[in-house]
């Protein structure tokens, strides 16, 4: 009989001992025994002897290890259920019966009793499932947390918002990127990709669910050149007719730093892009230079070939374009300039260009555009690049000799614009990537080149409009990719209310001004 | 009536080539390649067209807008100025824009066939 802990295992050890010996002599005796048998009484062959006797000595050897290791491990066994039992963890195994004699004799029953005593002198284990044993501290720790719920909110490194029924906010730590307006109403000061994210969301969930959650990341409290721009990872849950009163709660997440790595890559890829256009520059303007002073000199072929140049020089100049207008949209730094504008022009504008590329690709590019299409309000250069984007696209995905076509049509409040080719299309399954970042066609990726920028951020740049941006597609027959920008007429008022200075830009909550390529007259 | 024309640019591929182009649709065109002399050549003589690019040596495209319409007065005021620039970063260009440049543009989107076209339409 062993009563102190520390007595345990040496006692353990020396019975361990014992056994292992009396074992192994046990073992070599019967093994010993079986080849004398053999050897003198059926008087078989040495040899023969000598291998029977080496297998029975690997049968028993293996039967007596697992013997042992089940009488060794038997302390762990018990131990480890024990504590399990005490973590309240769910679980299949019973508790151990400590109450064996075999365990009260080795001191092993003491061991598992010490466990007890201090698990239950312990503070309740976080995470604990409750039962009765720890329901008085669970009880304690209520009136505790009720009392410093409040600064227990306060303290919290991130923000928390509760918003009522309404959707207005009902409590807000010091951390919650909240803001007053001039009225002197709460709101939440977020820039989530859309603008109306958030209440989208809340209108969503209220009318078809009972609990939702949604996380958005890396949304911006403040507009990029702002003071004290914090970048969050935000999470909401809904629950309808929740009993503290708030059905929305947002948790505000604090990711600043971690985000900044991510910005500065962007702004080193911006910073690239931009060193590309000096060059690019260069090239494009002597093209013309050279095009248009040695046009009297120049054989037909070798005009082609100044083409071909062009084209060139031309999509990677759109190429970059592409990934400046992804890594500032990313940052939300993309900024559109709307005004009034027409279609036709705007793709008049593009055709020299749009033609060469055709004309040089080898594909029968043609036109559908109605002259008397209502104005639209857009962004010239970037609508610009997302057309261009698409007929590079219907060039890339369509063989030599295909036909392209560039349709605009009214659809209610919008004008919609579609792109329409002949070539591979694009199997259902992958229809719904397309406008993901880097995404490529299943074929693509070894045979046209490309960033896999180009549809997603055409979509951005049309979404930014009001409009949107759609494909239809079978495989093997061609797809169409269509567009569709609010006309002018219906969004007049907000232009022109949004901004005051500059009439002409529409300001949405990011504070779409795209600024180059603006000619006042 | 666009006639005469001060380019300021730094980079001499690119100020050769929008020189060499004007000059032949027989636009006037003086061209200087730092900040500095850029201002002092525009104050000294009244251009029509002032092609100014905004990373310079010496002094900033914005600078010398600022000094030119700026606070203190609009210096030139028969002249056009448009801005050319690489580098469109969001403060920049707004500031440009504050400034009153008559117009904003990326030099690599804008071919010299391009600027030409931009130039007669500043004409009307």
């Amino acid at each position: 009989m062993t009563d102190r802990i520390a007595d345990f295992y040496p006692h353990w050890r020396r019975q361990s001992v014992q056994l292992l010996v009396l074992g192994q002599a046990l073992v070599l005796a019967a093994v010993g025994a079986i080849g004398y048998i053999l050897a003198s009484v059926v008087q078989l062959d040495v040899w023969v002897v000598l291998a029977i006797s080496a297998i029975d000595l690997i049968c028993l050897q293996t039967l007596f290890l697992m013997l042992i290791f089940h009488h060794l491990s038997e302390p762990l066994r018990v131990v480890s259920s024990a504590v399990n039992h005490v973590s309240k963890q769910l679980t299949d195994l019973p508790p151990p019966d400590i109450n064996r004699p075999a365990y009260e004799k080795t001191g092993l029953k003491a061991l598992v009793q010490t466990i007890y005593d201090l698990a239950l002198n312990a503070p309740a284990v976080p995470n604990a499932i409750p039962t009765s044993n720890n329901l008085e501290t669970r009880k304690q720790l209520e009136d505790l947390s009720a009392m410093n719920a409040n600064s227990l909110l306060e303290s919290l490194p991130c923000g928390i918002i509760a918003l009522d029924s309404e959707g207005n906010i009902a409590y807000a730590n010091q951390h919650a990127p909240v803001r007053t307006t001039p009225e002197g109403k709460a709101v939440v000061e977020l820039y989530f990709e859309k603008p109306d994210e958030l209440t989208v969301w809340r209108t969503q969930v209220e009318t078809g669910k009972l609990r939702d959650q949604r996380i958005w990341s890396r949304v911006a409290n403040k507009l990029p050149d702002q003071a004290d721009r914090r970048l969050f990872d935000v999470v909401a849950s809904y629950e309808k007719g929740s009993t503290s009163g708030y059905d929305t709660l947002l948790v505000a997440i604090d990711r600043t730093d971690a985000y900044a790595t991510a910005e500065e890559d962007m702004d080193f890829i911006a910073l690239a892009a931009h060193e590309l256009r000096g060059p690019i520059t260069v090239i494009r303007g002597y093209l013309d230079v050279l095009r248009d002073e040695l046009a009297p000199l120049m054989q037909a072929d070798q005009t082609e070939l100044i083409d071909r140049l062009n084209v060139s020089a031309n999509r990677l100049s759109g190429y970059i374009n592409n990934i400046l207008n992804v890594s500032r949209y990313d940052r939300r730094h993309l900024q559109l300039h709307l005004r009034e504008d027409r279609l036709d022009q705007i793709i008049d504008s593009l055709k020299p260009d749009l033609d060469m590329r055709a004309r040089t690709q080898n594909r029968l590019l043609s036109y559908t555009i109605p002259t008397d299409l209502p104005t639209v309000a857009a962004d010239r250069n970037s609508l610009g690049e997302v057309i261009s984007n698409l007929v590079d696209n219907a060039i890339k995905y369509s063989s030599d000799g295909g036909q392209i076509i560039v349709a605009a049509a009214v659809k209610g409040n919008f004008v919609e614009c579609t792109v329409q080719d002949f070539g591979i299309g694009i199997p259902g399954n992958v229809v719904q990537n397309l406008f993901s970042k880097f995404y490529r066609s299943h074929v693509s990726r070894q045979t046209v080149a490309g960033t896999g920028l180009g549809l997603y951020i055409s979509k951005a740049i049309v979404e930014s409009h009001g409009g949107q941006i759609w494909v239809r597609s079978t495989e093997g027959q061609g797809s169409t990719f269509g567009f569709s920008i609010p006309v002018y007429s219906t969004v007049a008022e907000k232009l022109l209310a949004s901004d005051n200075e500059n009439a002409g830009i529409i300001e949405s909550a990011h504070g779409w001004i795209k600024n180059h390529g603006v000619v006042r007259k | 009536m666009i006639k005469t024309i001060l380019c300021i640019e730094d980079d001499r591929f690119i100020g050769e080539m929008y020189v060499r182009s004007l000059r032949r649709k027989g636009y006037e065109v003086d061209w200087v390649v730092n900040g500095a002399e850029g201002l002092r050549a525009a104050v000294a003589k009244t251009y029509d067209l002032i092609l100014l690019d905004i990373m310079l040596p010496e002094q900033q495209g914005t600078d010398i807008l600022r000094e030119l319409r700026g606070p203190a007065g609009d210096k030139i005021p028969n002249s056009r100025v448009l801005v050319l620039t690489n580098f469109d970063q969001d403060d920049e260009s707004r500031l440009a824009m504050q400034s009153k440049a008559d117009g904003y543009l990326i030099k690599a989107d804008i071919t010299p066939k391009k600027l030409i076209e931009i130039i007669e339409s500043l004409q009307n």
